[in-house]
């Protein structure tokens, strides 16, 4: 006769058996999946017949082969075997959805607890094994093949293990799940949502954290965490998992898990494998692996616990568990507030009022959800008027987020961090004449870290919070089309996180005012000496800038060279250099510049006595800047001589920059002979229209009859003046059916266009017109400025555009 | 011995069984009777160490049952919802519970296959409703349990199989000194089953009593008269229950109540007699069921 104990062994032997046997469908499917994906191409690759004749391989160890990873990512195994665990615990712990199940299964001589281990323990092995006989077999085939090598082995059992975790993580949800759900379909909807719940709580924790709570930023660009990648992978399985393909930060390593099971490749003709040293399994790769399987241990204890007191009644159910509902409500929720935050965040501008807005909006969207989740898994309408006490507290939550978010008074949007936080600032500097060749602080920022730096920076947020869109300004009608101008700020707090702070700026007065007090602050000194004295400048993203959208970038500037040469058969450019210290001139432009307040620099209505600028020749290399000087002509949008000379940097020489002045005319510098041709006639029109504002409204008029769209508007996109429009651009416009670029001059054109737009030109002769050339400047911020744009053409067919200031107009009613 | 202590099972809101107690001693068979919905099938479940109760306990040989897989091993349970896995067989199913149950026979088994003519390569779910039961029948008695919870386990056999089944059952229970509980709302076939039986009335257990004690608790006496009676004549008769048809009425009395049976012939009818109530009529009178006029359900 048997005793107890060996009574009681055989019953739990049993058990175990027959959930191993029954729970092994999916890890049979993975086992498969994981032959072909890993062992198949290897075997593959060493029954070929030129492997077998060839004695030196280059390729001497393939963990799997790279075509595998080409066609099927390592991230979807992964996540597959994630599935793989998921679904095999809602298959194995199907015994207590189903009430006939339930009838037998917990009338028999096992204990609840011996049940939900037995499957456990069944499934892990069952996974275990999916796992371990593809790659042995790799493993074998490649040892066999290639001989032995430490690295092999070290991928071969990084790689077990860690596919076994992920099967192991979808297992420990799928059972955490499975004990507190009353069918299958609630324990796939549970297992989904706890999934993911992690991941869309941290998501809103992030979102709330650096969006609203902090206050100055809605988008980080890094996590605040050391290793963050290691903890980003903690998050939830699905971050774990599509990690094995994201860079890794192990002891600043970069390098990809899927790099590890790529090929390697023998160094010479060495017997042993020479492993990269990135390649190397270390810490990095393993502490996701580790974290997980603790984690896993967790939730199982935790599916234990809940499987304890688990009632039996529910089985057959959907809805009727507390914990269930509580996890894909939450997930629905969660989901429900990603969205309409993500949506929400994504309009054009964001201030108090559209916060409040935002989560009014989120509030009713997760209420909505609430209550449909509610009625739907509990299915009477009793039970949901017994949540609502729930319901009234998450109104009651959402009510004060609003209340606290739309009063400006904490954290805000606009909020500048406290000073003690602050590591370092940068803010955009763009627009100035000698620094637009920056592109963006988010690029290569300037970082200061000086307390009144951080000044400026709290200055700068004022002032754009002040632009806040509220309906009596004239923005009310601001649509995802409304022109801005994009300004960041980077703020890097001693914790290590750096926060991208993204304005977009609508009101060209608010855009002059953060010009402004950004060029008078000391920041501006220090991105100045930055920029012109740093030679290691480089891909011509130094510094900060301002970057201008395309659709109002010609608002801003306008630069035509007031000294133009005519460079028709001579060389403008080669102008010597021998005998220049460019430092020194350097010293004098610092001198100049620092000195000039930002309505001498930007809004200068005097003509330049000269323009230094770099040659055609380092269009494309910013670094090159000032490294060669003098004199330059910019080209003319001329029809005598269409391609001599382009040059893009230049820097107006204003008479009250004297040292500058001053060493142009001690350093030997010739002065090149100004353009001398003589003037047709001159064009304006009756508005501050530009050609390229000109051309936009024209294409916006008319692309209705054009079927391919209206693109050519984002070609004409060039700032500068109709210099920019190149023939490419030309044609384009004969989409809308005006221009060809054979039948018709450039002259014709502008001609045509501003006809078009009901701006005609109007013409004043040379005579007529020589007052209002003498007032026109080259460069002038037009943003806000009522000005007028002036064309003039010269006998020779030569045409020009200058700026006339609003201070200048006077000289028009002189002609 | 399976002894209910003070058993209260609600779900939710809604009590299904309360504070219900008593006894199934070794050697016996108790029938669980109660109406559809009564709460009989909860209260199984509950000594099954299925459902949990809110209050008391389902004890056997003095251990509680409720995930206690010492005394499980020793029980079987027979629900009135059968399962049997996609392509099982008989043996297949014997192999299954041979896992759990110690003491499973095989020989046992095969004995009762043979007795109820069943294939036990076939696969069940071919089985027709009545072999299914009778199917899990054999395996439960194949388990060698020493207590048997069966709910409605009758429903769907032929009237031999059924016969076979209550001798079978009889013989174990002899044999073995299992204690079993059957439960059914058809009283025929427990009154010859049973020794005891309890009813489940109102989630309470209203009657705990042998079986041959049942019918002695109550005396039926019809009465005939020459004249057409009413209700308004038995108006100082203290009664069970009263039926009248025309000159016909039956009258139901407790136990011993000879006074107010003395009082019927002061009513003068033209015959009595005295009968012993079916387990059927003590049942219905327990039910004290609403008394519904159908014939005016289906007029126009």
């Amino acid at each position: 006769m048997m005793s107890q104990k060996s009574l009681k062994n055989n019953i739990k032997g049993y058990d175990f058996r027959s959930s191993f046997l029954s729970g092994c469908i999916y890890p049979a499917v993975a086992l498969c999946v994981l032959f072909l994906y890993f062992a198949f191409p290897v075997i593959g690759y060493v029954t070929e017949e030129s492997f077998k004749t060839t004695l030196v391989h280059s390729e001497v160890s393939m963990f799997v082969a790279q075509t595998a990873e080409y066609f099927f990512p390592l991230t979807f195994i992964y996540a597959g075997m994630v599935c793989c665990g998921m679904l095999t615990a809602v298959h194995q712990f199907g015994i207590l959805m189903s009430k006939k199940k339930v009838n037998v299964y917990l009338s028999m001589g096992i204990s609840r607890t011996r049940l939900y281990f037995n499957r456990i323990a069944a499934s892990a092995a069952a996974i275990f094994i999916a796992v371990l006989i593809p790659l042995g077999v790799t493993y074998i085939v490649n040892i066999a093949s290639f001989g032995m090598s430490a690295h092999i082995t070290k991928v071969f059992l990084y790689a077990v293990a860690s596919l076994t975790v992920s099967g192991l993580i979808g297992l420990a949800v799928g059972a955490a799940s499975s004990a507190v759900s009353g069918s299958v379909p609630e324990a796939v909807v549970t297992s989904v949502s706890l999934s993911f719940l992690s991941m869309i709580f941290f998501n809103i924790v992030t979102v709330f954290k650096t969006s609203f709570l902090t206050g100055y930023s809605y988008y980080s660009s890094s996590a605040s965490f050391t290793g963050a990648n290691n903890w980003k992978a903690v998050v939830s399985p699905w971050t774990f998992v599509c990690n094995f393909n994201s860079e890794v930060d192990a002891e600043a390593m970069d390098v990809t898990a899927a790099s590890l099971f790529r090929t390697l490749t023998r160094e010479g003709s060495a017997e042993t494998f020479k492993v990269p040293k990135e390649l190397a399994v270390d810490a990095g790769f393993v502490v996701p692996v580790l974290v997980w399987f603790v984690l896993s241990a967790l939730l199982i204890a935790a599916g234990w616990l809940l499987l304890k007191k688990r009632k039996a009644e529910n089985s057959n159910s959907f809805g009727k568990f507390t914990v269930s509902r509580t996890v894909y409500c939450l997930a629905i929720m969660g989901a429900a507030v990603i969205i309409a935050g993500n949506i929400l965040s994504s309009s054009q501008r964001q201030t108090a009022g559209r916060t409040a807005l935002a989560f009014v909006i989120m509030t009713v969207a997760v209420l909505a959800v609430f209550l449909f989740v509610q009625f739907v898994s509990a299915r009477k309408f009793k039970t949901v008027l017994r949540s609502l006490p729930l319901f009234g507290a998450m109104v009651l939550f959402m009510a004060c987020l609003t209340v606290f978010f739309s009063t400006d008074c904490f954290g805000t949007y606009n909020k500048a961090p406290d000073k003690e936080d602050i590591k370092s600032v940068a803010v955009d500097v763009w627009g100035h004449p000698y620094l637009n060749y920056a592109s963006g602080t988010a690029y290569n920022p300037i970082m200061s870290s000086e307390s009144k730096d951080f000044d400026t920076v709290a200055s700068v947020m004022n002032i754009l919070k002040d632009e806040n869109g509220d309906s009596d300004t004239p923005y009310t009608n601001v649509n995802s089309e409304t022109p801005y101008t994009n300004v960041n700020l980077i703020i890097e707090l001693k914790d290590g996180s750096k926060k991208i702070r993204e304005y977009k700026i609508y009101s060209k007065e608010v855009l002059r005012e953060y010009m402004k007090t950004v060029y008078n602050s000391d920041y501006f000194d220090k991105v100045l000496k930055t920029v012109l004295y740093n030679s290691d400048v480089s891909s011509g993203y130094y510094g900060s800038g301002i970057y201008v959208d395309s659709v109002v970038s010609d608002s801003l500037w306008h630069i035509v060279d007031p000294s133009l040469l005519y460079a028709a058969g001579e060389s403008a450019y080669a102008f010597a250099t021998e005998g220049i210290e460019d430092s020194k001139l350097t010293d004098c432009l610092y001198e100049d510049l620092s000195k000039m307040t930002f309505e001498e620099l930007f809004e200068n209505n005097s003509r330049p006595v000269a323009v230094l600028s770099k040659i055609c020749a380092g269009y494309a290399d910013a670094g090159e800047m000032l490294t060669v000087t003098g004199y330059y002509t910019e080209q003319p949008i001329e029809e005598v001589n269409p391609t001599a000379y382009i040059a893009s940097f230049e820097i107006p020489v204003y008479p009250q920059m004297k040292a500058t002045v001053a060493y142009i005319e001690t350093a030997g510098l010739e002065k090149e002979p100004s353009y001398e041709g003589s003037v047709k006639e001159i064009l304006y029109t009756d508005s501050p229209l530009s050609l390229t504002g000109a051309i936009n409204a024209f294409a916006e008029k008319n692309q209705d009859n054009y079927d391919g769209g209206i693109d050519y508007i984002y070609w004409l996109w060039s700032d500068q003046s109709i210099f920019s429009a190149s023939s490419s651009q030309l044609i384009s416009m004969d989409g809308v059916g005006m221009f060809t670029g054979s039948d018709i001059s450039k002259y014709d054109m502008l001609i045509k266009v501003y006809n078009e737009v009901q701006h005609p030109l109007k013409k004043l002769s040379a005579a007529e017109g020589k007052n209002v050339l003498e007032a026109s400047v080259p460069m002038y911020f037009t943003a806000g400025d009522n000005g007028r744009y002036i064309y003039v053409i010269y006998e020779d067919g030569t045409m020009m555009n200058y700026y006339l200031p609003e201070a200048n107009l006077a000289s028009l009613k002189l002609s | 011995m399976i002894e209910f202590k003070n058993v209260t099972k609600k779900f939710g809101d809604f009590t299904a069984v309360n504070n219900i107690s008593f006894k199934v001693e070794p050697s016996s068979i108790y029938g669980l009777i109660g109406y559809n919905g009564a709460g009989k099938t909860t209260l199984l479940k509950t000594a099954a160490g299925i459902y949990r109760a809110e209050e008391g306990s389902v004890e056997m040989d003095g251990q509680n049952t409720f995930d206690n897989p010492h005394i499980r091993k020793d029980m079987f349970y027979i629900p009135d919802d059968l399962y049997f896995p996609m392509n099982s067989s008989i043996k297949s199913m014997a192999k299954f519970y041979s896992g759990y149950y110690p003491n499973f026979s095989m020989k046992t088994l095969e004995n009762l296959a043979e007795v109820f003519s069943l294939d036990t390569k076939k696969k069940i779910r071919g089985f027709s409703k009545g072999m299914q039961r009778q199917t899990e029948i054999i395996l439960a008695l194949a388990s060698r349990p020493r207590f048997m919870l069966l709910d409605e386990t009758f429903d769907g056999l032929d009237p031999q199989k059924k016969e076979i089944t209550k001798k079978l059952f009889v013989e174990y229970v002899a044999e073995t000194e299992c204690s079993l509980i059957i439960s059914s709302h058809n009283l025929p076939e427990l009154s010859d089953l049973c020794d005891n039986v309890g009813l489940i009335n109102g989630k309470n257990l209203t009657m705990d009593c042998s079986v041959y004690d049942i019918s002695s608790n109550y005396s039926k006496v019809r009465l005939i008269f020459s004249r057409d009676i009413t209700e308004a004549d038995f108006k100082d008769i203290s009664y069970k229950s009263l039926e009248i048809d025309g000159k016909v009425a039956t009258v139901i009395f407790d136990k011993d109540n000879k006074e107010e049976k003395a009082k019927l012939n002061a009513l003068l009818p033209i015959a009595i007699d005295e009968y012993q109530l079916t387990m059927e009529e003590v049942f219905l009178n327990e039910m004290e069921d609403k008394k519904y006029d159908v014939t005016k359900i289906f007029e126009k």
